[in-house]
């Protein structure tokens, strides 16, 4: 049953395509909604087990021969996640209803929509490794399909592209340290590895493995400096904003983080690296949320920030920091899809997201202004709502951080509380920002492109629940503490958590940073227009996005100059390499295998006119190399091959020197035949390098491989056959030539299958002439 | 006192058959009644795939050693088969628009599959050279099958020159190990080797046996050929080139290293590293600026030959499973992904990838098939071409060599931009001309079959991979 909540989004994605071909009257939203609803019903019928500490686990063999099983695995970590995917899930579902219009290819939208949310859930679910890198890469190619979903506009397109790249990229870095993890510790299984967690933590491969895995969750979890893509990831239809990247595909990388917690954690390495970058994203993102003018930017930057703050508190690893992480995380998912959901109503209703144009809209569309105060106090940690005490229990948690192993970045503890209050003050400017500038102030109506008015109904049920819940768990934060906060921090921790969530708690330290954050964030944002002026003198040549862009314009160019340098077309050139390339193999072995010897004895004497021989050969090679026009080179050749077969004369092998005669008769007549026929060559000038460059190949194959002659000239391992044949031609074959006894009584079946073969291709070419003679008669 | 038993031949015999009596019917049929040959054959040749399911359990050698017939061959015939039998489906239209060489396509195309037969079963480096040349020289007459366009003559004389001078090499290569081992049959070189002291000669044979089964696979530095000779050759042609012959080169580089010097190992490793690496680098970073589809696949190919060779160099039985699924699986991906070339090519007249914008519009089944190929060949789960590089790079950090599945894990990653840029074209580009392209019976059966099977064969690897681990525990390693 477990297995099927995953597969079925799959399953039912199918079908999509077929309803929206055969009904396509009603909006196919509705057929697609009771899906999650019945997923998320479904398991949330495990949180009664989860309270008893239970853990589900189910199997289904994949490749047992890699020891990869498809085994799901319920705690209160990958419940919480579940439950976001498909209960946020329904709710976009029934928001984009409304949201898409039935012109639009919505069979493409569901399927896709479907198949995240599967994914998604594989992912959460996984215990191992290998099938949790699957469904991840499925969520990176379903998020590259939506987003891309408006394919005829650019941005969309671009937008695509560069998520796609940036998390598959991290993805293959995660595999790498996956596959790192195996060779630790030899298995792919969650449950098992934090078994072998001293293992692990002892191994050389740790560090490593820790930054290859922390790759695969940053770039997914848009963490500095690979969050560039979410914000053009916004291009998506908003449903997709809310669901894919607020809700949940961008948690994907904390999932992972805090999965393997127990696994990787504790570790001043960890502490700095996932706190460091968490701490550098919060900030950052939330300094540039400011400048946005977009409301989806605002958001997108505001994600990323948000994004960072979470993974700040799981590198800090402490139950409290967890907790918060967790609580948080939640929390977040509340009023960021609360708002992305209103943000999409603005859109839809006011025809445009730049807040520069919009203004007053709260007397226009009452509900969706209150839903925007809601999320945004909320964003900005404000009571009573629940991103106050989240916040709360982070700046706890940083605070006292302070005495935790920063290895040698020791100042990192100190610091962290202030980074923290920086990060939210630009958190509380961006807050006010988004709500204040798009639905209070003056109505500028002329510059709209639509009259403005309150959503359909429908609409706006989703982010009413959204919303609700921001004002509820605020509220009454011990409805979830105990119910799904503390055995999700549980399933980090490995040890029970008493979680209690509470609004006083004297003057402490939370109390006053936050009182900091508000105190200082209005004093900003009252003089905003003075602020904005700090973004003028950041560099722009320094901006990440174009590292990215210069990246993937260059990659082509460059790797087009490696091909047109060696990729020429010309069989020369490609001999040339080819043949360079297996003389500097040959050489090498021969060298260092000692393969060069030179066995003088056993040498017959030279006589004088051998050595004249040689000079000639040697004569001839040299003018094809200086010759001027190929007939002169051909011939050349063709006088090398025949002083060959004078000193096969001389070695008193005349049938070898015939054939040599006739191979070098015919091959030089054959090559001046064809260059009688082929039309004049042009007659440029040869380079005086590509020369140069023939020379040296040609006579480094050629001394290579007269080293290899001589090497296997060298090796006599045993006795060769030629001594039998001498011993036996007589005496057996009963003739003294012994190479005429070879042919036509040792091997005399060869000999006469040989002469068949011969009879044969000569009947098939005289045909062939034949048959062209009589076409030409025709 | 002939020690042959025939009947381990059956499947060559037939094939030597079927390729016999499609020549003869082209003699006979009158020249305007040649239709049809392309069904002949493929049912001919799915006749003899069913008849290789009996040949499974012999594993026995005949001849003095010098034919083999044995699990692991029965494997890769039937690869060579199914390989042989998507192409000449998805060749139907092409060659009926051939002016002349209808029924002799065919023909060459089932003597180069028996020429691929020989050499999975050739327990002798003789038999294997002739299996070798039988395969070559029909791909010498197919390339050039089209002689009369200037870019297919091109293609076929630079492959005719160089695969000429790459079946010297072989020759001599083969010729130095003889010379050292005095034994031309692999099970007696292997126990040679192990016993005798090492000669260098017998590197250097090694050295020559690489680069020119390396020319035939496509490794960096000898696959410069590839790219010219697949873009201007017929595509049913380049694609049984891409996958047939390279998956044949592989078998023989089985047979010969890993049963016949695994004591060796230790010289021709590293040599094997070296290429694996400059090839899954090299074949990746010239894939992304090319414009041809053909060109692409091409290079692409490249880098895949080197990601096989990582199962070579981990040379236990995993690492050879990982080859016979890999192989398997990359043969059904190519063959599509040539197949939607080849439909796109009669269509439109042109391989360009720019040309390809919009193809989903204008055919939805091409652009899913060659989507799903690339997204497979670039190892994205879960299709087949991941699981295809678990298994490799399983075995190969088995072995204690990880960096170099590292390297190939990075260089996958960069294999998404090139695979993406063309999927970005045919899903997101607007047509440039939007007239839908209509696809015969045949080709639509070629391009499904090709995605099914690399989906199912990726969300369920198992039968296969079962079954190419009997196969390869068969060679004992």
């Amino acid at each position: 049953m477990l297995h099927l909540s995953v597969i079925a989004p799959f399953l039912f994605a199918i079908l999509v395509p077929f309803l929206r071909r055969y009904l396509p009257q009603t909006h196919t939203g509705w057929f697609v909604l009771p899906i999650p609803l019945t997923i998320a019903i479904y398991l949330s019928s495990f949180l009664p087990q989860i309270w008893q500490d239970e853990k589900i686990i189910r199997t289904i063999e994949w490749i047992p021969s890699l020891g990869i099983n498809f085994t799901l695995f319920v705690d209160g970590l990958s419940l919480l996640f579940a439950l976001l995917i498909t209960w946020i899930g329904t709710l976009v579902v029934l928001y984009s209803a409304y949201y898409l219009d039935k012109k639009e290819a919505l069979g493409n939208f569901y399927v896709y929509l479907l198949m995240f949310m599967g994914a998604m859930l594989g992912v959460v679910l996984s215990d191992n490794l290998v099938v949790l890198y699957v469904f991840w890469e499925l969520t990176s190619l379903s998020s590259f399909l939506l987003i891309g979903f408006w394919y005829y506009r650019e941005r969309s397109v671009y937008g695509a592209q560069k998520s796609m790249l940036i998390t598959m990229a991290g993805g293959f870095a995660m595999l790498a340290g996956i596959v790192l993890l195996y060779v630790i510790a030899g298995t792919f299984s969650i449950r098992e590895l934090i078994e072998k967690a001293d293992v692990i933590m002892a191994s050389e491969l740790y560090l490593p493995t820790l930054i290859l895995i922390l790759l695969g969750a940053f770039t997914k979890s848009a963490q500095f400096p690979f969050h560039v893509w979410l914000p053009d990831a916004m291009e998506a239809p908003t449903p997709v904003s809310a669901y894919l990247h607020s809700a949940t595909m961008v948690k994907a990388g904390l999932y992972l983080v805090a999965r393997l917690t127990p696994v990787l954690a504790g570790t001043p390495d960890w502490l700095i690296m996932v706190s460091g970058v968490g701490i550098i994203t919060l900030v950052w993102g939330a300094f540039i949320a400011i400048r946005q003018t977009d409301l989806k930017a605002i958001l997108a930057f505001s994600t990323v920030s948000q994004l960072g703050l979470i993974m700040t508190l799981l590198g800090i690893g402490t139950d409290l920091a967890v907790t918060a992480a967790v609580f948080h995380l939640f929390n977040h998912s509340a009023f960021k899809g609360c708002l992305f959901m209103v943000a999409g109503i603005v859109d839809h209703e006011a025809g445009t997201r730049d807040i520069r144009k919009l203004g007053g809209l709260a007397a226009l569309m009452p509900i969706s202004a209150t839903l925007a105060f809601i999320g945004t106090f909320a964003m900005a940690g404000i009571p009573p709502f629940n991103g106050f005490l989240s916040k709360e229990m982070f700046f706890d948690a940083t605070w006292k951080a302070g005495g935790l192993d920063y290895g040698f970045l020791s100042w990192l503890g100190p610091v962290l509380p202030a980074l923290a209050v920086l990060g939210s003050i630009f958190t509380f400017i961006y807050s006010m920002m988004l709500f204040f500038k798009t639905f209070k102030g003056s109505t500028k109506l002329d510059q709209l492109p639509k009259k403005p008015h309150e959503a359909p109904k429908g609409m706006l049920i989703s982010p009413i629940v959204l919303g609700a819940i921001a004002v509820l768990v605020g509220l009454f934060p011990s409805l979830v503490a105990g119910t799904i906060v503390a055995p999700a921090a549980e399933a980090v921790t490995l040890v029970p958590q008493e979680v209690k969530i509470s609004y006083w708690h004297g003057f402490t330290p939370p109390l006053l940073m936050t009182l900091t954050v508000v105190g200082l964030g209005t004093l900003i944002y009252w003089k905003l227009a003075g602020w904005l002026k700090v973004y003028a003198a950041l560099p722009e040549t320094l901006s990440i996005n174009r590292f990215y862009d210069g990246i993937t314009n260059y990659l082509p160019v460059a790797s087009g100059k490696i091909t047109g340098w060696y990729m020429t077309g010309s069989l020369r050139d490609y001999l040339a390499y080819i043949l360079a390339a297996m003389s500097l193999i040959l050489g090498f072995t021969l060298l260092s295998q000692g393969g060069i010897a030179f066995d003088y004895t056993n040498l017959a004497p030279i006589a004088p006119y051998e050595y004249l021989l040689v000079a000639i050969i040697v004569l001839a090679v040299f003018t094809i190399f200086f010759a001027q026009s190929r007939l002169v080179a051909i011939i050349a050749l063709g006088i090398v091959g025949f002083v060959v077969s004078l000193l096969f004369i001389i070695f008193r092998a005349p049938d070898l020197a015939l054939t040599q005669m006739i191979v070098e008769t015919v091959s030089v007549s054959l090559f001046l035949l064809a260059f009688y026929h082929l039309p004049e060559l042009k007659k440029e000038e040869v380079k005086p390098r590509t020369k140069f460059i023939n020379i040296l190949v040609s006579g480094a194959i050629g001394i290579i491989f007269a080293l290899v002659a001589f090497s296997a000239h060298n090796t006599k391992l045993f006795e060769t056959i030629a001594g039998y044949y001498l011993e036996n031609s007589y005496k057996l074959g009963g003739g003294k030539n012994v190479v005429n006894v070879i042919l036509v009584d040792f091997r005399g079946l060869d000999t006469m299958f040989e002469i068949t073969v011969l009879a044969i291709a000569a009947l098939g070419i005289y045909g062939l002439i034949k048959l062209r003679l009589t076409k030409k008669g025709e | 006192m002939l020690d042959f038993n025939f009947s381990y031949l059956t499947i060559e015999i037939l094939t030597a058959i079927l390729g016999i009596g499609l020549l003869i019917l082209g003699l006979l049929v009158p020249k305007e009644h040649r239709k049809g040959f392309g069904y002949l054959t493929s049912a001919g040749l799915i006749g003899i795939l069913v008849g290789t399911f009996y040949m499974f359990g012999i594993n026995e050698s005949t001849n003095k050693g010098m034919f083999i017939a044995d699990d692991f061959s029965v494997f890769f015939k039937q690869l060579f088969l199914v390989a042989a039998i998507l192409v000449t489906l998805a060749a139907n239209d092409y060659v009926e628009k051939l002016e002349e060489g209808k029924s002799e396509f065919f023909a060459l195309i089932v003597f180069a599959t028996l020429g691929m037969m020989v050499i999975a079963s050739a327990g002798d480096l003789i038999t294997m050279f002739v299996g070798i040349e039988l395969m070559t020289i029909s791909f010498y007459c197919l390339v050039g099958l089209k002689k009369r366009d200037s870019k297919v003559a091109e293609a076929g004389i630079k492959y005719l020159l160089l695969g000429g001078v790459s079946s010297a090499v072989i020759l001599y290569g083969l010729t130095l190990v003889y010379g050292t081992t005095g034994t031309t049959v692999i099970t007696e070189i292997a126990n040679r080797v192990a016993q005798g002291s090492l000669a260098p000669a017998l590197l250097l044979g090694i050295i020559f046996l690489i680069a020119g089964f390396g020319f035939k696979i496509s490794l960096v530095p000898f696959h410069m050929w590839s790219p010219d000779v697949y873009e201007g050759a017929p595509t049913p042609v380049t694609s049984f080139l891409a996958t047939g012959s390279k998956a044949a080169a592989f078998v023989a580089f089985i047979r010969i290293f890993l049963d016949g010097m695994p004591s060796l190992q230790d010289n021709w490793l590293a040599l094997f590293i070296g290429l694996a690496m400059l090839s899954i680098i090299i074949g990746n970073l010239v894939a992304i600026p090319q414009t041809n589809l053909k060109r692409m696949l091409a290079f692409s190919g490249v880098a895949q030959a080197g990601y096989l060779m990582t199962g070579m160099v981990a040379g236990n039985a995993a690492g050879v499973a990982g080859i016979g699924f890999y192989l398997f699986i990359y043969a059904v991906g190519t063959v599509g992904a040539f197949a939607v070339a080849t439909a796109f090519y009669n269509a439109t007249g042109t391989d360009d990838i720019k040309d390809m914008s919009g193809l989903a519009q204008r055919n939805p089944l091409m652009a899913a098939s060659l989507l799903v190929a690339m997204l497979s060949m670039a190892g994205i789960p879960p299709l087949a071409g991941f699981a295809g590089k678990l298994f490799l790079f399983a075995a190969v950090v088995e072995k204690g060599y990880l960096w170099v599945a590292l390297v190939g894990l990075v260089m996958s990653m960069m294999s998404v931009y090139y695979y993406l840029n063309v999927a970005k074209a045919m899903y997101m580009n607007d047509p440039v001309d939007d007239t839908p392209i209509t696809l015969s019976g045949s080709m639509k059966l070629v391009l499904l079959s090709s995605v099914v099977v690399t989906l199912i064969l990726g969300v369920w690897p198992t039968p296969l991979s079962d079954l190419a681990l009997a196969a390869a525990q068969v060679l004992g390693l």
